[in-house]
């Protein structure tokens, strides 16, 4: 069993209000390690981006409850966004630069690219019709 | 989040402001696709001076209200010195519809104009 410095966990429901709750909780996670703020704005846009597509893909039809994970260990950080939504059929084509199911709602289909790009690592777990769940870690630089 | 609207000769101003997000944007586009039908509008500055955040939600926003507004054959600019900002829009190839500039000289110069003496 890993120990973590620390840990927080949050739910609330799937409502388009809450993603800037979520963004404002991992900041206030992550003040301690002192980030700078390219660092902090990078953690927030992917965590704005993984609570959105929950709310807006994983709860499309119906509704429900997303839970956003944070875990810090040394100067890592580790957020976990999940829901119990629609889940996604084929990972790898929502995953694609530009990929939207929803082009008529204005997406860009550049959600996981930023989570990709901003953070230091991305995973995606899920199950059509039992939800997602994206792992994203980012290791803040020591040197402050 | 914040809107608002100027118009100094030709040129609309939107000024945004606060955390630009998919909840965000919701009333922004309503509002601005009202000013943008209803003057139809040909020259935007969409002013990003006072914006805080922005996700992917501003990349469909701003890509949306461009369509509307080179239906009437108009052109927008984007004043932004934000880099994290920047960097966002390029991801969405924003630049290649609307360039993206740091004065508001240049941004109505694209425009063909002044600030003092537009269009
Ligand atoms: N939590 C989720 N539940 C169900 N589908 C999802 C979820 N997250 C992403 N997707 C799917 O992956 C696609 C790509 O996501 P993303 O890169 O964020 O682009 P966008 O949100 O602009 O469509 C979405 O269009 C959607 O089909
Ligand atoms: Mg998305």
């Amino acid at each position: 069993m890993e120990q973590y410095d620390n840990t927080m966990l949050i739910r609330f429901p799937a409502k388009s209000e809450n993603e800037g709750l979520a963004r404002v909780a991992v900041t206030a996670f992550a003040a301690p390690l002192d980030p700078t703020v390219s660092e902090l704005t990078d953690m927030k846009t992917a965590v704005s981006e993984a609570v959105t597509n929950a709310i807006v893909h994983g709860y499309a039809k119906g509704t429900g409850d997303v839970e956003v994970f944070c875990q810090r260990k040394e100067e890592t950080i580790y957020i976990m966004v999940s829901d119990k939504g629609c889940g996604i059929s084929d990972i790898t084509q929502a995953m694609e630069p530009l990929y939207t199911s929803k082009p008529e709602q204005e997406r860009a289909g550049l959600g996981f690219t930023i989570m990709e790009t901003f953070m230091d690592s991305l995973e995606v777990e899920s199950k059509v019709g039992e939800g997602t769940c994206v792992k994203m870690a980012k290791k803040l630089s020591k040197l402050r | 989040m914040g809107l608002e609207c100027k118009k100094n000769g030709t040129v609309f101003l939107f000024y945004l402001s606060g955390e630009l997000d998919h909840h965000s944007c919701i009333p922004i586009r309503e509002e601005l696709d009202k000013v943008i039908c209803h003057y139809h509008v040909k020259r935007v500055i969409f002013d990003f001076s006072a914006v805080s955040f922005m996700d992917s939600a501003g990349i469909g926003l701003l890509l949306g209200r461009y369509r509307e507004i080179a239906k009437f054959g108009g052109k927008c600019v984007i004043l932004c010195e934000s880099e994290k900002i920047k960097k966002i829009l390029q991801m969405g190839s924003v630049q290649l519809v609307m360039p993206i500039v740091e004065t508001k000289q240049e941004a109505y110069e694209k425009l063909g104009g002044t600030e003092n003496g537009t269009i």
